[in-house]
This record gives C-alpha cells, structure tokens and sequence, in this order.
C-alpha cells in the first residue's frame, strides 16, 4: 500500500518520536515540532509513534486502497472529495479518494498520520529527517518530499483500532500570541533579579529567523554578565542568550552542544503553542519551576489517558 | 542543589532533565570527573535515563517524567558509586593516521604566521600530545580533542569556510579535531585523515566517545590514498 504527494505548496517531510539515546554521539534529537499534534495524530489511527508527515502549507494526496488517517495542528481547511472533514479526528479513507489540506495561517506546522505508519528510511533507529545532517528522508539525503512522490505505508497490526472521538478538551486551543512556561535552569543564576524580569515582563517577537534548529526572538535584549562557558548539552526548548542579548529557542533540530548561556527551557506542556508560533507573532513568558512544569505536563498525559481507555 | 564530590554544580535542564558541573584543578581533571561519572551512569543505568551527554566539564541526563523527578534523579547520582577511574586504562586509544598539508587542507602557512613556528615544527608538535576527546558534539561524530599544546594555539579564521573537506584535521585555540563530514568551519586545517569517523548506517556510527584518547602520526601521500581506498572513499 502506498499513497502520492500530488501537490505540497512548502514542505513536508517524515518525523517520528526522533532519535533515542543517540544526543552523545553528536546526532541531534529530530523528531517533530509540536510533539502533542504529532503524537495525538498517531493515537487517532490506534497506534503510537508511527512515522507521520510533518507539514507546513497546502497538501493533497491520493490513496489507492482503503485508510485510516489523522490530521492534526493548527486550524485547516481538510477536504476528503469536496467532503469537510474535522482535523484532530480519524478519518476513514476509501480506495480513489484524495485529501487536501489547507492550513489556515502559512507558517504553522501540521500533522499527517497513516494507520501503520509512512515507510521511511531510518538512521541511527529513527525516521526523522534531518536536513543539515542530509539525512532521513525517501531517499535518505535529508530532503523533504517532492510533488509525485510515492510513499510506502506499513501494514496494520490486526487488532489496531482507531479510539473514540477526541474529547475537545485535548484540542489545543492555538493563539497567534501566547503565554508560555520557562523553567529557570542552567545558567539562570547569571541573570540579575532585574534581567529575569525584564524577560517575564516582556513582549518578544518570533523573528523570520526559525527553522527546525531554533527560533531566534527580538525583544528587550537580556544583559549576562561576560564570563567563561564551555560548550554543553542543549535540551529541548533551552533558551540560548546569545552576546546581543536577543533569546534563541533552541528545537527539535538543534545542535547537541553549544558553548551560549541559557537562562531556561520552554515547559513541555506549552512547547506546543510556542512551537506553532510564526514570524510576527508575540510571546510572553511566565516562570514555571521544574516540578510544576512536571506535573502540568503528567495532567496532560493523564488525561490522554483517560481518552484513551475511555 | 547541593554540590558534593566531585559536582560542583547542579542545575535543572528543563523539567526532564539535570545537568552536573564537575569540578577540578584544571579542564583535564574536570573532564576526567565528567567521564568517571559518566562510566559510573552506564554501569548502574537506571530504567528512568533516556539520555546521557558528556561535555567538557558537564553531564546532562534526561530523564522520563512518568519514572521520575529530578528530585529523585539527584539523590541517585548522589548516592551512585562513582570509581576514581584511571583514563590511562580506561579508555579506547585512537591512533589517526594524518597526510599533513594535504592541498586541499592546508592553512600552515597560516597558523606559521600567528604562532612563530615552521611547518615542520607544527607538525611535529601536533603528533607529540595524546589528546583526550572532551565531547562529541557539533555534527554527528565531531570530537572535540584537547589540549592541544599551547604554542600551537590559534584563534578561528575571520571568515569560516563553507566547505570544510571530509577528513580535514583542524586546530582552534588549545583544541584540535577531524571533521566527520564535509561541514562550514572556521577552525585552521593541518591536514587530511583518511580513517572514517562516521558511518551513519553502522550499528556504532560514530568511531569516538567522549573520554576515549587520540594520538596522531604522518603519513604520505601515497599512503594516504591507500588508506582513503581501503576505507572505501573517493581517493
């Protein structure tokens, strides 16, 4: 079984959950953008992690045999043949039949799953590409797809049933401008008590400059104090202060070390919101210490949970 | 969170995860404690520990927040038997065969003007230290070894090349390394090593860990072609 790209306005490419245990050896973590669209993509269609189609702009596709999918993400308009269909929803595909995706702002990311997963190329035990590695991929050089591209899909393990119908609750709410949780770490102790305010009490712009590696915003500059720091691990959603004081999040793509002061991470349970946000967009940051961040983030598994066995 | 042992600092990573900052007399001692904590971690993995990454004077662990908390994560490697391990014996030995002034990676002329020494004198100089791998980082495979000796030590090019060729062996400030990959670059280049770091399909894609050791030996340029055949690259 196989399904083919017949139009892709900007990209689209293969994620997965990303690489495992692999950061030490220098390969970056990959995996998508906005893991909670990813990974509710995938529940939709009975199954977790499986290789999805990551996404930004316009996209039809056509199927040649019957299918379960989901699609995910900020508002789109999805159309099964001239049928609307609801995005965060499995949706059921029959032989024939095209879909097409219609994202409603140009920038944000989405999410395609297939139930049994795309098949993809996979290195160092993930399907992610990654394009400054020039890997993963179709034809694994670290390129998106191209219009015409055939992909493979995997067959369905035989009791793999799609759940019931998603809860509105577990659909995020997606706002151009949103307010988002920084868990003070690392390097947080070279901010002065004026510097961390300056940063939760400003409003900072994403600038044109994101990409899988990172979002550079523009705001108040944050004054460190100039002192010696030798390369270390980045995490996800680290807030890097580079010289010009202007904050970089680093993401899914980032390089495994870098040698810039960080006064934090982004909090998983709101990586989502930040990461769908587009240049022009403003953020706002509150503090959310390690053990909230926590336990906002096993509410929100709890209640995918519940979902789930509902 | 309180520093002990050899920690001089811990902070938080995000709520996944924490990062430990070792102490020491020197960058080589401070490393020593990053790889004997880091060893100490593999021996007594525990099921929570998604992710381990060394650095020059750190260790970042992430952790899965359904198992744990970082609570919990620092009282276990408070409480971890960490070996004072001897990296004389400990660690894997690289020797890296290197064809010095390779055309297509030569800047001696470059690194003669900002350190006083002859080609000659660099080359044998940057065979003469057994270097310690700090951290893999930067592009899969990249092994940041140090300390280079302190006479060769040079600032980056003003302006980094696009292309660094694949093999290139390079020196910025007390650090050397060999690009995995063709990558952009600004460290100055000595030379072409025709052994593979990287091999991204292999069940073990990266030849060097952090804590192994580095050493490096001339070769000609025959020989180089040789080798660069025998490890199945464009000679």
């Amino acid at each position: 079984m196989a399904v083919r790209f017949t139009r892709i306005d900007l990209t689209a490419y293969p994620v997965d959950a990303g690489r495992q245990g692999q950061l030490h050896q220098g390969f970056c973590q990959s995996g998508p953008l906005d893991p909670y669209a990813f990974s509710l993509a995938n529940l939709l269609c009975g199954q977790q992690g499986a290789t999805a189609i990551e996404f930004i702009g316009g996209l039809s596709i056509e199927f040649t045999t019957p299918a379960v999918v989901s699609v995910t993400g900020p508002d789109a308009e999805i159309i099964l043949d001239n049928q609307l269909q609801q995005g965060w929803q499995s949706i059921q595909v029959n032989a024939g039949q095209q879909l097409i995706v219609e994202p409603a702002r140009i920038g944000s990311k989405h999410y395609l799953a297939i139930q049994g997963g795309f098949e993809f190329p996979r290195v160092v035990g993930s399907a992610s590409m990654v394009k400054r590695e020039q890997l993963g991929g179709l034809h694994n050089d670290g390129k998106p797809l191209k219009a015409g591209d055939e992909v493979a899909v995997a067959s369905v393990a035989s009791e793999q049933k799609q759940p019931g119908a998603l809860p509105a609750q577990l659909i995020p709410d997606y706002q151009p401008d949103v307010r988002v949780g920084l868990v003070p770490g690392y390097q947080h102790d070279w901010l002065s008590s004026l510097q961390w305010q300056r940063l939760l009490s400003s409003e900072y712009t994403i600038t044109p400059q994101v990409d899988r590696m990172g979002y550079r915003l523009s705001g108040p500059a944050i004054e460190l104090p100039s002192q010696a720091l030798y390369s270390e691990a980045i995490a996800l959603g680290a807030m890097q202060i580079p010289p010009d004081g202007q904050p970089i999040v680093m993401m899914a793509d980032r390089q495994t070390l870098g040698g810039y002061p960080k006064a934090g991470t982004i909090a998983r349970c709101d990586l989502n919101h930040f990461a769908q946000s587009i240049p022009g967009d403003k953020i706002t940051f509150y503090q959310l210490d390690a053990d909230d961040a926590r336990a906002k983030w096993l509410l929100m598994q709890a209640a995918i949970q519940r979902w789930l066995s509902s | 969170m309180q520093p002990f042992g050899t920690i001089r600092a811990v902070q938080t990573a995000g709520e996944d995860g924490l990062i430990f900052y070792t102490s020491g007399a020197d960058l080589a001692t401070q490393n020593q404690a990053v790889t004997a904590l880091h060893q100490a971690l593999i021996a007594h993995r525990p099921r929570w520990l998604t992710e381990l990454v060394p650095s020059y004077d750190s260790l970042m662990l992430v952790f899965d927040m359904i198992e744990v908390d970082f609570h919990g994560v620092y009282q276990f490697v408070e409480q971890l038997p960490i070996d004072n391990i001897n990296s004389q014996t400990a660690s894997t030995l690289h020797r890296l065969p290197v064809w010095y002034g390779a055309p297509e990676a030569n800047d001696l002329e470059l690194v003669s003007t900002a350190t006083g020494l002859s080609a000659e004198e660099i080359i044998e100089r940057h065979q003469q230290s057994a270097y310690t791998v700090f951290a893999v980082g930067f592009a899969p495979g990249f092994a940041y070894l140090g300390e280079l000796a302190a006479e060769l030590a040079t600032p980056r090019l003003a302006n980094p090349r696009k292309a660094v060729p694949k093999g290139a062996v390079a020196i910025a400030d007390r650090q050397t390394a060999v690009y995995p990959d063709v990558s952009p670059g600004g460290w100055h280049l000595l030379g072409l090593c025709p052994v593979s770091l990287y091999k991204p399909g292999a069940k073990e894609p990266t030849l060097m860990q952090a804590g192994d050791k580095v050493e490096f030996y001339a070769i000609s340029e025959d020989e180089y072609h040789a080798l660069a055949q025998t490890a199945g690259r464009p000679a």
